[in-house]
């Protein structure tokens, strides 16, 4: 299971962001997460995939901490595809920075001839599908997926949610899916929490 | 009864140097056809890709110098020659951008709009009025009008490219995706803004790749797929299970969102 526990973030003289938010994901389940910009989605997905150390609480996956080093159990898929790879770098060795299987590949329908390309010469739709392969490396447990679809239009947007749900569920990855789209929530996930119904309390224990 | 505007197997390529001086042409737009009148609102739809950015350009001749563009353009019935686009661009034909990057990030609200109607030919006195009133009709306080683009929320940042586009008056309104980063309610707001110029007379074309926030605002759909027109349907048609859908795409966009279903087939 991936827990935070009390998570608390204050940006540099701003009030906090998170104020001892709590969440849970099991192992397959799809978690969606609402609500209006600028209420802490993103950073609480960014604490959970160990981006951001919290200044209290703490995140634990099957009760223990994130590996300070080593492939992270908990990794992030980003809204924009192009600002999670090296632009100066070709598609075969963004792939080979987490060695995915070459099944899963074809699963995402990434095509073998998209990797001596450089992201640019790639459409949004077909680089998530890489970053999505990258970041489902074998070591992956958990997925964070902060509105990877925004960007695509509705039959491109179908087709990646499918390939995903296939993938995770053949392996129980858990998702947490943050999506403005009510509807894309409803399709997609198990359940569905508004962000302002997280369990806060302040009184979490502070961070080890 | 001709259109407003009108835009008929509109090709756009661009050279390309292959081996040594050899060139050739790539088109990836490439028989588009889109047409709007005045008081209606237009979506054009398509995946990434599908020369949805390069049509605006083109109809705004802001292509770069290495792009060729074939076919016709017609506003108020006569032949959009590059020399006419560039009188008419700003004035009667206006861009709403896509990046809100494409605001002076050194020059305050008030002065960005008032300087768009004065370069849209109004003098100084007449373009402080229409500002003021442009940003009024936006829902933006007066106060706004002090702000630096940096301390706009995103749907406050795209109204003022609404309002400044609008600001000269223009009869035409090119927005290019106005919606992708704000979330919902802030999204519908801005789409009701594009309509209220529609129901003011003008044409308004909006480019977009959210089919559903779009619908229920514009009067027609434009579907282009590989730089092509492939479907043009009225709002009407989308409901149920796309029975009233002439083309297939059209059908399988309308069947993958996600609350008809998200059918990935097609």
């Amino acid at each position: 299971m991936l827990e935070a526990i009390g998570v608390t973030i204050a940006y540099p003289s701003c009030a906090p962001v998170l104020a001892g938010h709590s969440l849970q994901v099991q192992p397959g389940e799809r978690l969606g997460l609402s609500g209006p910009s600028g209420c802490g989605k993103t950073t609480l997905g960014l604490v959970l995939a160990g981006y951001l150390k919290p200044q209290r609480g703490q995140v634990l996956v099957d009760g223990k901490p994130l590996p300070a080093r080593g492939h992270c159990p908990v990794q992030l898929v980003p809204q924009h595809p192009e600002l999670a790879v090296n632009p100066r770098w070709k598609l075969r060795d963004i792939l080979a920075e987490s060695r995915p299987e070459d099944c899963l590949a074809t699963a995402f329908g990434v095509d073998p001839g998209w990797l001596d390309r450089y992201p640019v010469e790639l459409s949004g739709g077909e680089l998530q599908r890489v970053v999505l392969t990258r970041a489902l490396a074998a070591g992956t447990r958990y997925l964070v997926c902060d509105e990877i679809s925004a960007m695509l239009d509705p039959l491109t947007q179908a087709r990646l949610w499918r390939a995903l749900i296939e993938e995770a569920e053949r392996r129980r990855v858990g998702l947490l899916v943050i999506s403005h789209d009510p509807a894309l929530l409803q399709a997609v996930c198990h359940r569905v929490i508004p962000f302002g119904d997280l369990a806060c309390a302040l009184d979490a224990p502070p961070s080890p | 009864m001709t259109p407003l505007f009108a835009c008929l197997g509109l090709r756009v390529g661009f050279h390309r140097y292959g081996r040594g001086l050899a060139t050739h042409t790539i088109w990836p737009v490439d028989g588009l056809d889109v047409s709007v009148d005045a008081g209606e609102m237009v979506a054009v739809i398509g995946a990434s890709g599908a020369g949805k950015t390069l049509m605006a350009h083109a109809l705004l001749g802001i292509l770069p110098p290495n792009a060729v563009v074939e076919g016709e353009l017609l506003f108020r019935g006569t032949r959009l020659t590059p020399e006419r686009l560039e009188r008419l661009r700003g004035r009667s034909i206006a861009l709403v951008p896509q990046s809100v990057a494409a605001l002076d990030p050194l020059m305050r609200v008030g002065t960005l709009v008032r300087r768009s109607a004065q370069l849209a030919g109004h003098d100084s006195d007449a373009a402080e009025s229409l500002a003021t009133a442009a940003l009024q009709r936006h829902g933006l306080p007066p106060d706004v009008a002090r702000l630096y683009p940096h301390q706009l929320s995103g749907g406050m940042a795209r109204r003022v490219l609404i309002a400044a586009a609008t600001v000269g008056g223009a009869d035409m309104v090119i927005a290019d995706e106005p919606t992708p980063g704000l979330d919902v309610p802030v999204a519908r707001e801005v789409l009701g803004d594009l309509r209220r110029l529609a129901d003011e007379g003008r044409a308004v074309l909006v480019i977009t790749h959210d089919l559903g926030l779009a619908l229920p605002v514009v009067d027609r759909v434009v579907v282009l797929q590989e730089g092509r027109t492939v479907d043009q349907a009225p709002r009407a048609a989308f409901s149920g299970g796309g029975e009233a859908l002439g083309h297939d795409y059209t059908r399988a966009l309308w069947l993958a969102l996600p609350q008809n279903g998200m059918q990935a087939h097609a």
